[in-house]
This record gives C-alpha cells, sequence and structure tokens, in this order.
C-alpha cells in the first residue's frame, strides 16, 4: 500500500482506480463470450515469453535455422516444451480471435460508440495473421517452406504491382535465405511493435467504454470488475494454460524435414489451417473468370469481404439505433458455416 | 554419293514441298508419320517409297513407287540410313549405328537371312512402320515400360514359338519377376526389362556360362563375391547355371530368407541339414531372422518415442544404416563365409544395441514429462478451485 501510495503522490492513477474500483461487466446469458478476449490476450503473453526463450537460441538464416531450432527441442533443457507451447498458444490465439470476433459481430458490440474498438480488433486480427505467416516459416522446413512459397505467389496475381510485392516479401525472386531473414525480422520486431501498439489502444478503449451489451438482452446485474469478473478470467487463464500445457507436452509440435528449395514440392502442401478456407476457395476458383485470372478474382473477392468486415460498425446503421439487422446476422452465420465447411473440405481433401 | 543423294532429296523436298500430303493427307500412315520422329528430321516419304514428290500429278509422282517391302527389304531399308554414321550424326550425333549389324547376329538376324523365316521380328515390329517415335519418348512401343508388351506381340504366342522350342510363357513369368514390380510399381526405369538380359537389336538368349555377366551388370557385388566363393568350381564343373540356378529367370521374385529356411532351403537340394553346407545355412538364416527383428522392434519403438514427442531423426537415420548392414548382410551370402558375413551383422548388431538404449532413454523422457504434465495440471486444478471458492466467498458476501 505505501508502494502505492507513493505512486499516487506522484501520478494520477484514477484512471486505475476506476479499473479497479469502479468498473462493472454486465451480467447476462452471453457474458461467457468475453471471456474469449482475455483468453486471446493470455495466449498473447504466452507468445512474447516463449517468443523471447526461443530467440535466446534460434539462427535467422537458411544455414542455420532448421539446425538451431533442431537443438532447440533435442539439447535445450525444456527447449522442446518452449517451442512446442509457442507453436499451439499461437494456434490457441488465433482460434480465441476467431471466436472473440464473430461473437463481437453477432452480439454488435461494435456499434457505437464502439467502432474504434472493432477496427483495432480487425487489425490485430490480421497481425496475427501475418504473425502466424511469418512464424511458420521460421523453423525453415519443407512444408513451411512450399507453403510460403505458394503463399507469396498469391501476391503475383495482383495486377502492376504484384510482382513487385512479391520480391518485397520473399527478398527476391523466389522464396530463399533472404526471405527468411525477412519474415524472422518481421516477426521478432515490426510485427510485435505494431501489435502492442494496437493492443494498448484496444485495452484502453474496452476500459473506458466498457463491455457492450447486447441489444435487447435481458441484463440479470452487473458484476464489479474487480475482484468478480477479474477471477472469473483468472480462473478462464488457469484453464487455458492446463490445456495449453497438456497439448503442447502430449503431442509436441513437430518439425519436420529441412527445406530443399531445390526439391519437388510435395504433394498436399496446406497452408495453417486458419488460412485454408481461403486456400480451398481459390483451389477450386476456375482458372479464367470473364477474362480475368480465377485466382485474381478470388483474391479481390476476398479482400472485399475483408473490407466490407472492417467497416461493418459504418455499414449497420439499424445497430447504432440498438436495432437488430437481420442480413448483418445472415451474413455472418453464413460466413462462419462457409469459413467451417471450407476448412473442413481443406482438411479432409 | 548416297550421302549426297539423301541430302539433295532432303533440302529439294524441305525447298519446294512433298505433293504428298494433297492425296494422303488423311491416310492412316501419312498421319502416323506425321507424328513420328522422322517427320520431325524431314525423311519423307519418297525416302522409303521412292516416286517423284514434287511432280503434281499422280502418275509421275508414283513414278517407280514401291508400296510394300518384304521382310528383309524393310530391314535393309531401315539400315541404309541407319548403319550411315556421316548422316545419322547429322540429326542425333549420339544415336548408334550398328542396328543392322547387331539385328544380323542376333537370333531374329540370323532365322531371316540365313534360313528365310518370315515370321520373325524386324524394325517395324518393334518400332512401328510408320509412327517411328524416339526410344526416349513414353509412347513409342520400346520405351521400358512399353517393351515388354513390344515383345510379348509375338513371344506370348505359345503357337508361333512352339516352333522355336519356346515356352512362350516368359512374360507370364516375367511379370510376376521383382523386376517387373520395380519397373510397373515402383516406375524404376532403370529395372531390366527383355532387351537388358538379350539385348535389342543383336536379341540373343544368354548362355548358360554367360548369364552371370548379364546379371553382374547390375548385380556387382554379388557376382564377384560368387566368382570368388568356394561354389565356383563346383558350379562350372557340373554346368550350373551360375544365379539362374537358384533365382530362376524370367520369374525372378524378390529374394527373401525363406530362401535358407533351415526345413526346405534351396541350398537344401544339394546339401544335407548335417552338412557344413546345410549349417551355414541355418546359420544365415536364424542370424537373418534375429536381426530383422531386431530391426522392427526398434523401428517400432523409435516411432513410438516419435509420436510421444521425442525427436528420432538420427535414431532413424542410424537404423537406417542397421538396415544397409543387413541388406549387406544378405549379399554377403554369396560369398559362403561365415566369418565375413558374421562381421558385417556384428557391426549391424552393435549400431541397433546403441539405438535401442538411446529409444529407451526417449521412452524414460516421455514418462518424465507426463509426470511433470500431471503434476502441474493437478496443481492448476487446485489453483482454479481456490479461485472458484474465493469467488462464491465474495459474492455470498456481497449478496449477504
Amino acid at each position: 500500500m505505501k508502494i502505492f501510495d507513493w505512486l499516487k503522490e506522484r501520478y494520477d492513477l484514477d484512471f486505475f482506480i476506476h479499473i479497479f474500483k469502479e468498473k462493472e461487466v454486465p451480467k447476462h446469458k452471453f457474458t461467457f463470450f468475453y471471456f474469449f478476449g482475455g483468453m486471446a490476450l493470455f495466449f498473447f503473453i504466452i507468445q512474447i515469453i516463449s517468443g523471447i526463450f526461443l530467440l535466446l537460441y534460434y539462427q535467422g538464416s537458411a544455414e542455420k535455422a532448421y539446425e538451431s531450432v533442431k537443438y532447440i527441442v533435442t539439447k535445450v533443457p525444456y527447449g522442446w516444451l518452449v517451442r512446442s507451447i509457442h507453436s499451439w498458444s499461437a494456434n490457441l490465439m488465433i482460434l480465441c480471435i476467431f471466436i472473440h470476433m464473430f461473437s463481437t459481430y453477432f452480439l454488435k458490440a461494435y456499434r457505437k460508440p464502439r467502432e474504434l474498438t472493432w477496427i483495432t480488433g480487425f487489425i490485430l486480427l490480421s497481425l496475427s495473421l501475418a504473425f502466424g505467416f511469418t512464424g511458420y516459416l521460421l523453423p525453415w522446413n519443407k512444408l513451411a517452406f512450399f507453403a510460403t512459397r505458394v503463399g507469396t505467389d498469391m501476391l503475383n496475381k495482383i495486377p502492376l504491382i504484384g510482382n513487385w510485392l512479391s520480391s518485397i516479401a520473399r527478398g527476391g525472386e523466389d522464396v530463399t535465405g533472404a526471405t527468411l531473414t525477412r519474415f524472422f525480422g518481421i516477426h521478432v520486431t515490426v510485427l510485435p511493435l505494431i501489435a502492442l501498439g494496437f493492443l494498448a489502444l484496444h485495452l484502453y478503449f474496452i476500459q473506458v467504454q466498457g463491455m457492450s451489451t447486447p441489444i435487447k438482452v435481458k441484463i440479470k446485474e452487473n458484476m464489479p470488475f474487480f475482484p468478480n469478473f477479474f477471477l472469473r478470467d483468472l480462473f478462464v487463464w488457469i484453464l487455458s494454460l492446463a490445456i495449453l500445457a497438456a497439448v503442447a507436452s502430449l503431442f509436441p509440435w513437430e518439425l519436420g524435414e529441412k527445406a530443399d528449395p531445390f526439391a519437388p514440392a510435395p504433394a498436399g502442401i496446406k497452408p495453417e489451417w486458419y488460412f485454408l478456407f481461403t486456400f480451398q476457395t481459390l483451389k477450386l476458383f476456375p482458372p479464367h473468370i470473364v477474362g480475368f485470372e480465377g485466382e485474381l478474382v478470388g483474391i479481390i473477392l476476398f479482400a472485399i469481404a475483408g473490407f466490407l468486415v472492417f467497416l461493418v460498425p459504418f455499414l449497420d446503421k439499424k445497430a447504432q439505433k440498438d436495432e437488430i439487422d437481420k442480413k448483418f446476422a445472415i451474413f455472418g452465420i453464413l460466413a462462419l458455416i462457409y469459413i467451417i465447411l471450407m476448412t473442413i473440405y481443406a482438411w479432409l481433401d | 554419293m548416297k550421302n549426297i543423294f539423301l541430302i539433295i532429296i532432303s533440302l529439294s523436298l524441305y525447298t519446294f514441298g512433298s505433293n504428298c500430303i494433297n492425296c494422303h493427307k488423311n491416310d492412316k500412315y501419312y498421319m502416323e508419320w506425321q507424328e513420328s520422329a522422322h517427320f520431325n528430321s524431314n525423311i519423307e516419304c519418297s525416302i522409303c517409297h521412292n516416286g517423284k514428290p514434287v511432280e503434281e500429278s499422280k502418275e509421275k509422282a508414283h513414278l517407280n513407287l514401291k508400296k510394300f517391302f518384304t521382310k528383309k527389304e524393310i530391314v535393309l531399308l531401315c539400315g541404309k540410313c541407319h548403319e550411315d554414321k556421316n548422316f545419322i550424326k547429322k540429326f542425333n550425333p549420339n544415336l548408334k549405328t550398328d542396328q543392322l549389324s547387331s539385328y544380323k547376329t542376333s537370333k531374329h538376324g540370323i532365322s531371316l537371312f540365313e534360313k528365310n523365316d518370315e515370321n520373325v521380328a524386324t524394325c517395324i515390329d518393334c518400332h512401328n512402320s510408320h509412327k517411328v517415335l524416339k526410344v526416349s519418348n513414353p509412347l513409342s512401343p520400346v520405351y521400358p515400360l512399353k517393351i515388354v508388351d513390344t515383345c510379348a506381340k509375338c513371344h506370348s504366342n505359345k503357337e508361333l514359338m512352339e516352333k522355336y522350342k519356346i515356352s512362350g510363357n516368359e512374360l507370364e513369368d516375367y511379370k510376376k519377376s521383382v523386376h517387373y514390380d520395380l519397373l510397373i510399381n515402383k516406375n524404376d526405369l532403370s529395372a531390366p526389362t527383355c532387351k537388358d538380359c538379350h539385348g535389342s537389336h543383336g536379341a540373343i538368349p544368354p548362355g548358360v556360362s554367360s548369364i552371370r555377366f548379364v546379371c553382374g551388370r547390375c548385380h556387382i557385388l554379388n557376382q564377384e563375391m560368387f566368382e570368388q566363393s568356394l561354389h565356383k568350381k563346383p558350379w562350372e564343373e557340373n554346368g550350373f547355371k551360375y544365379c539362374e540356378e537358384c533365382h530362376g529367370n524370367h520369374l525372378i521374385e524378390k529374394p527373401n530368407d525363406e530362401l535358407l529356411n533351415p526345413e526346405n532351403g534351396l541350398c537344401l537340394s544339394c546339401h544335407t541339414k548335417d552338412d557344413a553346407g546345410g549349417k551355414l545355412m541355418v546359420h544365415f538364416y536364424n542370424e537373418l531372422k534375429k536381426m530383422e527383428n531386431f530391426l522392427d522392434e526398434n523401428n517400432i519403438r523409435a516411432k513410438k518415442a516419435e509420436d510421444g514427442g521425442i525427436f528420432m531423426e538420427e535414431t532413424f537415420i542410424n537404423l537406417q544404416e542397421a538396415k544397409a548392414k543387413f541388406t549387406k548382410g544378405r549379399t554377403m551370402i554369396h560369398t559362403f563365409s561365415k566369418e565375413k558375413f558374421d562381421d558385417i551383422l556384428k557391426e549391424g548388431f552393435e549400431i541397433l544395441e546403441k539405438e535401442k538404449k538411446i529409444i529407451e532413454e526417449g521412452f524414460k523422457e516421455i514418462s518424465k514429462r507426463r509426470k511433470g504434465l500431471a503434476i502441474f495440471s493437478i496443481f492448476a486444478f487446485l489453483l482454479a478451485i481456490l479461485i472458484l471458492l474465493k469467488l462464491r466467498d465474495i459474492e455470498r458476501k456481497k449478496n449477504g
């Protein structure tokens, strides 16, 4: 308490005092979904800690990347666990972000005055996918190498600037050691810096504006954020940690074979599960659609869809008046079904 | 002179064009020729069929036309260009020009030229008449994947083969062999087909004394070992057929250790169970079985350890090395020397013992990890319960 008083004497801590003393969380039948944001944050913290540990041994070059990860998982004490935790928590984080985003969408938490919370959340989702894409290549194994080649190849389809963008991403014409080096740099410096900035904004907006209550949902009562919701959050975090520890130690993340740029691409190259639905969709597109390359049309359609989702708070006029527009709910359900079915299809294909 | 003549014809056709197409463009043979290697090299109809393709009227163009050929004529006609080094090298400097001379030494050629036997295969029976494709073309009848069926067109005709005292079962037998399995199922184009043992243009069955050299072209070690073994002398004295004596000819099955089975092993056709040869066979069999079981056991255990999250890449590499020793041990049987065989297998057993210990270490590590997880889970569970209790306590107090 003395430290707190010492700090209070010097700094304005009203904001934090407000969070701990006055902030309340509405209690209703969908309160459960509030936890997914916190779980995503928890996995992000795990990512940072395990990532720092991995950085102690990882070497970001084509010659040493695979060997260094091999060293981590075989020789470094508990290196296998740290690497496995890093990979598993990345995937669990993205899963939580998806659930968090869809629950926010269906509960219309993006409506006024929380437009910017949605926007920053959307950016954080995009950054998480970028984290996943860049991190996937870092062990420099065969599957990651060819999946990255396929992924970066899509940039080539963009008219006019496609080749330029692809060569910027790859650091040359093809995926090489130069690609690995820049992906490593982006993964451990650029993305964390940007993500931390947007995360701070996202959390700030939530603390300032509080939790949104869904339209026409009966509020049972409001519970204090501290300690009631905080302890619930802590309970969920401990469960998340237990699940993470179980999957990471029972199913350690595989390393696979070292990438060989001169070897033919193995059959059944697939990206990480969160890219599967886009990958499968583009695969099913015909080679040409009304004179345009099929994949290009697919990429443009995905870009438009992504942009529309980004702008949802401004497009859903009814939500701003606390009214439900069924069109948006139907669109969301269809998108969710489509993503799930396409992911399963790609998985089985 | 002939050279100059052919070049002039080729050039004139190239310059002035052939009129054959005017009438024959829809003919089967003309269309086939358009797909051939000859078409791409501007070897026109008139080079084989004579005539004057630059003439526009049918009568003039067909002057001296040769429509049909006897088998001998076909061989000599193809040979005219294909034995001419200077002519052939204009199209393909690497193409051999010994086809005609080789053919004349073959069973086919001898029968044709010395016995006037018109049943024998000539160039067009294997290469087609008009649709002559490069050997490297997968559609060519002499491409490795197709040549067996091409030879079988005649050689599986039992009625025809009876005249030559050939069984006609060769194709049937070959298709059950390890070589055919490699060729078709493993897509190994280097696997031997008919021509690799019998020759192509100079096709002739290898004699008893030379069969070891035919097999030895690929199975070098086995041949060398056998040549230096104590079996060479009795083999030669008794006129045994070297490799074929144990492995057969067309139906060569994948060798397996059952060839050494103590009850009915191959060696028992000359040896008894109790003589030195019989005992050596049993020793080979027992040691190979022991090592095979050890290898399988290690591979299964290593896979389980890998599934449990232990990095086993190096172990798998070393197990591959042990497998190589095992395979070499099998090959060493051809030395019929217990010492040489045991030396190789000993190296393999040493690797297997070492890897067994590493795999066991892996299982201990898995067990340690599971225990760690269990302790952590109990701790997390207790902590979660404490939080819930605390929460219930807080909310109970609040609600009064």
